[in-house]
């Protein structure tokens, strides 16, 4: 199928982009009606990718797009992020309501003085709040709501020619009370000059949103970077505590934390998913870190061959090479140049809305690939 | 000796250079890469800059706010422009203190190349490996600078680590303002029950 035409209104299409280092999903939920989770920006345009691939395909955002979670404050899961819901007029908006209190939006602020040319992230938040606050105070009213565990955030009324429900399942009130604290610590460490004013991603990550998607029978779960702990009250251990996944038993998943260990739980792949779920994926190239691991892979695949990644985690490629003298002095400097993202990877799944029993089709664009055939590690 | 800090003292220095533009503010500015590279034009060149003299090469216009002037005891020669070929900003990924390297992202700060990644020695700082640590913003240079009274052409890699001064009590609080504002207006608006949509 081209890649540029647009699903038929009766068809469910999840697609997932990943260059690298970014994700992004995007959902047609059906008759038009899509739903946004985070964004990562195309190395190639520089634009947010589901904003660009949306007017690709004949979409217009400004109606279309009905929802925008910002799963969390990571640079890989909010760069374009502001461009996506500047163009999203008539979407709401939800992340953690940890993100919008007091001690984080301080430090966004700070960072936003001194902003540098790699964003970190908090900073494209707090633009999306301003802008949030800005539409609440002209016509278009309040659009903002909190994700938060069995949080049901949007679904369609009764008239509608699809039953859809979507949900966040965390993060938990531990997490969020453990993110304001963490916060809190934060600016005393700056005002006492002790630390830097820009928020570097730490883990275990306690704002990640997870999300339930139901439409009609089928159930999908967005894992964004949810952690797994030994701590019953957070991750992934709260979310199958809670009672909206009572009953799931969900066809696919985004799989958690770009298929890390410590996203994973056993638990999630027995209760939560079918057996054999498709699995989607979107890798992690920062440095020398490349997730999923062999190890990592071979443990998804040990619960499903239909799994995909949006890109090749060991992919490396050599940057383009400067002008002769300017290239032998950088070569004398840096080591391994490359480019920090290959081109932006895009899985796409489309099925039929009204029948579950059909497991659809999976496209892979730009460089995705099945995770079985994912290259050794260099 | 020349105070780095008087400004007529290195106008008057500098006079008399012809076709020399100046922008002494702009020079003060740089007088920690001065230093630096003053330390390059050394016998002794230090490894933290990667320099090829490229002699023969007619000397190009001056490139405004980057001309540098370093006065010392030894007499070095004075810089006479400095012309960026090549700059990216980047950010600290990760240090290896085995290998006594660290990875960073490189944004090119010349229009819109993607962005890049690659390692570099922590030898090459030359004191600034304190201000390695992960998230932590540098420029790296590469650009030529015209030097002595021939107006010499060297080619030099400078890679120069952000030394944010501390935030100061008045913009903390200042953000402190604007995040509370922000924050009740969010948390007073926000919408408690589910939204119910039409398809």
């Amino acid at each position: 199928m081209s890649k540029t035409q647009p699903p038929s209104p009766g068809e469910l299409e999840v697609s997932v982009f990943g260059p690298g280092y970014g994700e992004s999903v995007l959902v047609h939920v059906g008759y038009g009606a899509w739903v946004v989770i985070d964004s990562c920006i195309d190395p190639k345009t520089n634009r947010s990718a589901p904003l660009n691939y949306l007017e690709s395909i004949g979409v217009v955002p400004e109606s279309a797009i009905r929802l925008v979670v910002a799963s969390h404050w990571h640079a890989d899961h909010v760069r374009g992020l502001h461009q996506l819901l500047s163009a999203a007029t008539s979407a709401i908006f939800s992340c953690a309501e940890s993100l919008a209190r007091n001690e984080f939006l301080t430090l966004a602020k700070i960072e936003a003085m001194e902003p540098g040319k790699i964003p970190l992230g908090p900073e494209e938040l707090y633009r999306c709040l301003t802008t949030v606050r800005e539409r609440a105070e002209t016509s278009r009213g309040h659009q903002h709501k909190w994700a938060g565990p069995d949080r049901i955030l949007w679904q369609t009324d009764k008239h509608a020619p699809v039953k859809i429900r979507i949900t966040t399942l965390s993060p938990s009130d531990e997490m969020h009370s453990r993110t304001v604290q963490t916060m809190l610590n934060y600016i005393t460490a700056v005002k006492k000059g002790l630390s830097e004013p820009r928020l570097i991603a730490t883990c275990p990550n306690d704002v990640a949103v997870a999300v339930l998607l139901e439409i009609n029978e089928r159930q999908i779960l967005l894992g964004s970077d949810l952690e797994q702990e030994s701590n019953v009250a957070v991750g992934w251990s709260a979310v199958l505590a809670g009672e909206a996944v009572k009953d799931s038993k969900c066809c696919a998943f985004k799989v958690a934390h770009h298929g890390s260990y410590s996203g994973h739980s056993d638990a999630v792949w027995e209760e939560l998913l079918e057996t054999s779920p498709l699995a989607l994926i979107t890798p992690f190239r920062h440095g020398d870190l490349r997730i999923p691991t062999g190890g990592d892979r071979a443990r998804i695949l040990a619960r499903t061959g239909d799994a995909y990644i949006s890109a090749d985690p060991n992919l490396s490629t050599k940057a383009p090479k400067k002008s002769g003298k300017v290239q032998a002095i950088m070569s004398n400097t840096i080591m391994n140049r490359r480019l920090a993202n290959g081109p932006m990877g895009h899985i796409r799944w489309r099925a039929p809305i009204n029948d579950p029993a059909d497991r659809g089709l999976v496209e892979l664009f730009d460089g995705a690939l099945p995770l079985a055939v994912v290259s050794s590690a260099a | 000796m020349t105070n780095l800090s008087d400004v007529s003292a290195i106008e008057r220095l500098i006079s008399g250079v012809p076709g020399t533009k100046l922008d002494v503010a702009a020079m003060l500015s740089h007088r920690n890469l001065a230093r630096q590279l003053d330390s390059d034009s050394a016998a002794t060149s230090s490894p933290a800059h990667q320099v090829q003299p490229t002699t023969k090469i007619p000397m190009r216009r001056v490139s405004e706010g980057a001309l540098v002037l370093t006065p010392s005891p030894r007499r070095p020669p004075v810089i006479r422009h400095f012309e960026g070929e090549q700059q990216y900003e980047g950010t600290v990924i990760a240090i290896n203190l085995r290998d006594r390297n660290f990875t960073a992202r490189l944004a090119s700060v010349n229009g819109n190349a993607p962005d890049e990644e690659g390692e570099f020695s922590l030898d090459e700082l030359n004191g600034d490996e304190n201000l390695v640590v992960p998230g932590a913003l540098f420029t790296w240079t590469i650009g030529l600078q015209s030097r002595g009274q021939k107006g010499q052409q060297i080619r030099v890699s400078d890679i120069r680590f952000r030394r944010l001064p501390p935030v100061t009590k008045e913009a903390i609080a200042k953000a402190e303002n604007e995040a509370e504002e922000l924050s009740a207006f969010l948390l007073r608006t926000a919408i408690e029950a589910p939204i119910i949509a039409t398809l």
